[in-house]
């Protein structure tokens, strides 16, 4: 079979497939955006989501053919305009028509658009650490929350270690309040670190990398658990997810204390100025078994069956990214350039409307 | 909402209804005077709207666009604002009250639906990329609902706007509807586009990703890309004119779902406000 690439029925059969793509994204959770959304559906399927995952359904845009249909997109968009304009050219002698001139710049600006989206996948780089308050992460480890680095990423960066200092929950700028958090980087090669705070719509730049606030975050209870003999157990910060419901924010999370089968539940009671005077709900379940249930100051220690729990300080967590995404500028660039395209084929067609009415 | 606000809203509301029922009595008991009347409340109805905007505005300090209800508010003016400068412009416009009352009147309903309060500006939303995403998302949404409305008209028939033809005062240039829907079609796409963009440079500022497949940006990118591909299959492939209407229908609820009716379905960081 031949294929025309410059047919715009194939267009249409490519556009059609891209569309049908992002639809099913919107329908089968995807890795690394809705994580727990994928747990349910790993739940409601059971064996079913081996397909999902042979097809890579559950990670559409990372997949060989998302890339190789945006490929072909991108062929038969240049194959179709160029034989298009050809053909006009032939019969009419210019392109210059405000019609054939505002659809050339608005294709060709759509394929530049495309490939910067494609370069800047190959590469793009991104780290989301999650920290506590006071905690440092290197970005030589690997216990960060999220890497992502595209195929053709050569890690020039220098290792540096990031530290959470403080974060503000209502931190205020111009008139509104914001999350912020004061942040120290620390270059393998610098004597001295780089401090900032940064908050939404203000990042941190810094070599080929912005630091950047995520949308989320939390509190980070130290959870310290000992046995009957005072050995520990367990002593650790843990991040509470944070989730609205009814407009009141909860927050709340579990642990399972590691080979045993004691699970802790922690919720904050407290809503408002949680860090002067916090309380907080326990329940520890061994298996199924309830051994506890029951509310925890700071400055209390609850005999649990066999365990001492206590929780002597509560500090703050949030998302820091890093990020590196060299094309970005180009794709925003291209996509401008392609609207404005757009509108110029689009004013002969309001004159047009306009001269058939006299 | 604050008292003066209720008053202009509930004034806008009802004119609405009245507008909608009149436009409805006109067609069935054939009286030209209740259209006309009609004509003037909707403009009024644009008026008492434009009104709750600015108080609004005024009192929030910021324009009408953080929460769901303001955008839904947003984008009921902005197709009132398109619907009254086609009206000088477009011949078919005047019997077009019908649907576009309708669809307005809809959302006036839905809009009283929700929370109404103000809500205080975030800080990821004092940037100017704010202002151009949202206003381009509910103007781009309303040419996309008129040119629905449009659709509509075509599907009901020409022997029906014939029969309505003596109650508007004007003659429906019914063969050439498809060209002014697919105008609409093209105007969007260009708004849209333009909300696309400035929403993905404002997301990069505020959170440090440029596109992360958030279910507005998917659904906003799946109505784009709908849209394109029914642009396309009307000019290349001279689709039948009624299957054209009855897509860009279908298309125009995408629109509606994505900016407004996601947050019943997903959890989405664009919580509005
Ligand atoms: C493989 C990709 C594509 C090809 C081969 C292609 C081809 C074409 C062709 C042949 C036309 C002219 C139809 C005619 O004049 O009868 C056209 C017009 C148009 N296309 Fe595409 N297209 C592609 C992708 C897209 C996409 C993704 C969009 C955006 C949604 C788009 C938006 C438009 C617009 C707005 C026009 C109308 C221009 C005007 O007449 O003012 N195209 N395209």
């Amino acid at each position: 079979m031949k294929i025309n690439f410059a047919s715009t029925k194939l267009a249409f059969f490519l556009i059609a497939i891209l569309a049908i793509l992002i639809i099913l994204s919107a329908i089968i959770p995807q890795k690394d955006i809705s994580d727990d959304r994928i747990i349910d559906l790993k739940e409601l399927l059971g064996d079913g989501y081996v397909v999902i995952e042979k097809l890579k359904l559950d990670e559409i845009y990372t997949s060989p053919y998302f890339f190789i249909l945006l490929g072909f997109l991108i062929i038969n968009m240049a194959a179709g305009n160029i034989r298009r304009f050809k053909i006009v050219y032939k019969t009419e002698k210019t392109l210059l028509k405000a019609r054939h001139l505002g659809s050339i710049i608005f294709h060709l600006s759509l394929i530049f658009t495309l490939l910067s989206v494609i370069l800047n996948y190959l590469y793009r780089h991104e780290v989301v650490y999650a920290l506590t308050e006071g905690q440092a992460l290197s970005n030589s480890q690997t216990s960060y929350l999220r890497e992502f680095s595209g195929p053709a990423f050569t890690d020039s960066n220098v290792r540096y270690q990031l530290r959470l200092v403080t974060v503000n929950e209502s931190y205020e700028i111009e008139g509104s309040f914001t999350r912020a958090a004061d942040i120290s980087l620390l270059p393998e090669n610098n004597p001295v670190a780089i401090t900032a705070t940064v908050l939404t719509n203000h990042p941190l730049k810094w070599n080929n990398l912005e630091f950047h606030i995520g949308p989320k975050s939390g509190y980070s209870p130290e959870l310290l658990i000992n046995d009957a003999t005072g050995k520990s157990l367990f002593k650790s910060f843990v991040r509470l997810a944070s989730r609205k419901i009814e407009g009141k924010t909860f927050h709340y999370d579990y642990i399972v204390i590691g080979e045993t089968d004691i699970k802790i539940d922690i919720t904050v009671l407290s809503d408002t100025v949680i860090l002067d005077s916090p309380e907080y709900q326990i329940t520890v379940h061994e298996d199924e078994r309830l051994l506890c249930d029951t509310t925890l100051t700071d400055k209390e220690i609850i005999d649990c069956e066999d365990f001492k729990i206590s929780i002597p300080r509560l500090r703050r967590w949030c998302y820091i990214s890093a990020v590196e995404s060299p094309f970005q500028n180009w794709i925003f660039f291209g996509f401008w350039i392609a609207l404005a395209g757009m509108t110029i084929g689009f004013i002969p067609r309001l004159l047009e409307n306009k001269s058939r009415r006299k | 909402m604050n008292a003066i606000e209720s008053v202009f809203y509930w004034t806008t509301a009802l004119l609405h209804a009245a507008t909608f029922f009149l436009v409805l009595l006109s067609l069935v008991f054939k009286k030209s005077s209740s259209f006309n009347l009609a004509k003037w409340l909707f403009v009024l109805a644009f008026f008492t709207l434009t009104v709750f905007g600015i108080i609004r505005w005024a009192r929030t300090g910021h324009p009408p666009f953080v929460t769901l209800f303001e955008s839904m508010i947003a984008a009921i003016w902005f197709t009132l604002l398109i619907f009254h400068i086609a009206r000088f412009k477009v011949k078919q416009v005047p019997i077009l009250l019908l649907p576009v009352s309708f669809i307005s009147f809809l959302m006036m309903g839905w809009s009283s639906s929700l929370p109404a309060d103000a809500s205080p500006l975030s800080a990821a939303l004092t940037n100017v990329w704010l202002f151009i995403h949202a206003s381009f998302a509910t103007s781009g949404a309303a040419a996309f609902l008129m040119a629905a409305s449009f659709s509509i008209i075509y599907l009901m028939g020409k022997k029906k706007l014939d029969a309505m033809e003596k109650v508007s005062a004007k003659i429906p240039e019914y063969k050439s509807l498809p060209k002014t829907i697919l105008n609409f079609l093209i105007f969007g796409l260009i708004l849209w586009g333009v909300m696309i963009v400035s929403g993905s440079i404002w997301a990069h500022v505020a959170w440090g990703r440029y596109w992360a497949w958030d279910p507005i940006e998917l659904w906003s990118l799946i109505s784009w890309l709908l849209f394109g591909l029914l642009l396309h299959a009307r000019l290349a492939f001279k689709l039948s004119k009624r299957l054209f209407c009855w897509l860009s229908i279908l298309a125009a609820a995408t629109v509606v779902f994505s900016l407004w009716g996601i947050q019943y379905l997903y959890e989405t960081i664009h919580s509005y406000g």
